[in-house]
């Protein structure tokens, strides 16, 4: 069994200066800020150190007065009972994110949803369509910009 | 000569929820399976951010109003995690065999519905009925039958009225009795039998792969249970035996779920053995400030693995709530495990997947 200090120094090794943050929180759950390029390697690293990974959760985030998205990559190991979340920014001007849906079947829907609810562009993913939302057009519903109509 | 057909299965179809399935079949078998999803979304991942701590305790339980204490219980480990509150040992208390009451009202509906695909009416009614019983009582704790509100940020909205161990004891012995008259219902009957034995089969790593948590796992020999993994609340303080079943079929799938219930009931009658005294709620005021930051709360809800990720910005409303429902993934396994199966199959295999629309769309 691999714990989350263990998975962080082998990210660590790998990558160095591609990760920029590592807090772990009161619920032992490890969040690993790390840059887009090497998202793809980095989910690969962490699945392959644990024994049954579940891809849980893509949340992504509208963070207006940064101009900028928050991606959050969760994956859980049933065996090792271990959380990591990758996380990474992207700008407004590119929001573009490699996709792991091939890799992770379970971030499919996640990601389609992020796509049409946020505009995130998820490169790579076999069938980026709407999924909630087929045949609305207009702004993207989540991003801040969107108002509700008794609050414009 | 051959050919290939597609059909809308749902959203008007008895059978499914409001989603619908577009199926292509050759001859009623079926090749492929896209679920169309979003006939009751809500945004209320948006609706979350208009509002305080406080006043979306009633927004999230209707995330899935089937079982609704547990996902109040996921909102609320995160809410208050980043409230900074600290809640009275009894409250814990409570809240656990509310939300395992929430669980046991699930699995009964599930149950009674998963009857009615099936065409066994008998259960459709006996699984009603003694639901009926058990919101009688939580109408007792909580003042509601659906959409209780029974958590706040602090604790309990009240404590238990008088005498109401006394009928929840009954209650569960009662209820633990008709678990063996439901087994019997469904492996006595040869029909429902050859509808489920060998339906709807995947290999573990298949099914993780995908995103499946739960009883759908748990059904497929694979013990894992967040509230002996990853205990919150204070569920490391009861003894949980967590069912496993083998074959991973939708024979599995069903009875997994009937002795889920009887571990609901022993996690019940051990936390009413335990129940401390003391108050039941902190006083938290509805414009406090929560911490800036994220917070990802799990539970393990009546379908699998229920998370609530929440970022605050220091004000108290939240910036942002995205919640990982488990139907959300089961969705997604549905046509890995129907593909060459029949028509037919397809009510079985999506009943005992116990997809919750409301969560799936949210």
């Amino acid at each position: 069994m691999v714990s989350n200090e263990e998975i962080v120094q082998i990210l660590k090794n790998k990558f160095g200066d591609n990760i920029n943050d590592v807090v772990t929180d009161d619920f032992n759950h490890t969040y690993v800020t790390i840059s887009r390029e090497i998202l793809k390697d980095a989910a690969k690293t962490i699945a392959e150190n644990m024994e049954k990974p579940l891809a849980e959760m893509v949340a992504v985030s509208d963070f207006p007065e940064k101009e900028e998205f928050e991606i959050v990559y969760t994956f859980w190991d049933y065996i090792g009972k271990t959380l990591i979340h990758l996380k990474l920014y992207v700008p407004y001007m590119d929001p573009v994110v490699p996709s792991l849906a091939v890799e992770f079947p379970g971030f499919d829907w996640h990601e389609r949803e992020g796509y049409e609810m946020f505009g995130i562009n998820f490169e790579g993913h076999p069938n980026l369509a709407p999924l909630l939302l087929e045949g609305f057009e207009g702004e993207y519903p989540l991003r801040k910009s969107f108002k509700l109509k008794r609050n414009r | 000569m051959k050919q290939q057909v597609e059909i809308y299965y749902g959203p008007q179809h008895p059978g499914t929820h409001p989603f619908s399935i577009l199926l292509k079949l050759d001859g009623d078998i079926i090749v492929d399976a896209e679920p169309k999803i979003g006939y009751v979304h809500r945004a209320i991942e948006k609706l979350a951010e208009y509002r305080d701590f406080y006043q979306n305790i009633p927004i999230m339980e209707r995330a899935c109003f089937l079982e609704d204490i547990l996902h109040e219980q996921g909102y609320m480990i995160a809410a208050e995690k980043l409230l900074g509150v600290e809640i009275p040992e009894r409250a814990e208390y409570l809240r656990v065999i509310t939300a395992e009451l929430s669980r046991i009202i699930s699995l009964l509906m599930w149950f009674s519905m998963f009857g009615g695909e099936t065409g066994l009416s008998t259960t459709f009614m006996w699984g009603f009925t003694d639901r009926e019983k058990l919101l009688d009582i939580i109408t007792e704790i909580t003042g509601a039958r659906v959409a209780f509100a029974y958590f706040v940020p602090g604790g309990v909205r009240w404590d238990f009225p008088e005498g109401i161990e006394d009928k929840l004891r009954k209650y569960l012995d009662y209820q633990e009795e008709q678990l063996e008259v439901y087994k019997g219902l469904l492996m006595d009957n040869s029909i429902f039998v050859a509808r489920t034995k060998g339906v709807g089969v995947a290999d573990t790593d298949t099914l993780i792969k995908l995103g499946a948590s739960g009883p759908v796992l748990r059904a497929n020999g694979f013990k894992y249970d967040l509230r002996v993994d990853a205990p919150y609340s204070v569920y490391d303080h009861f003894k949980i035996d967590t069912p496993v079943l083998h074959n991973g079929d939708s024979y599995d799938r069903t009875m997994i779920r009937l002795m889920d219930i009887k571990t609901s009931i022993n996690i019940i009658r051990q936390a009413l053995d335990q129940l401390p005294s003391g108050d039941v709620r902190v006083k938290v005021r509805s414009k406090k400030k929560a911490a800036p930051g994220a917070v990802y709360s799990r539970v393990e809800s009546a379908r699998g693995i229920l998370g609530y990720y929440i970022i605050s910005n220091g004000t108290n409303k939240p910036h942002r709530i995205k919640i990982r429902g488990p139907s959300f993934s089961h969705m997604y396994v549905f046509p890995h495990l129907i593909r060459g199966l029949h028509l037919a199959d397809v009510p079985i295999v999506l009943g005992t997947l116990d997809i919750c629309p409301a969560d799936l769309d949210r």
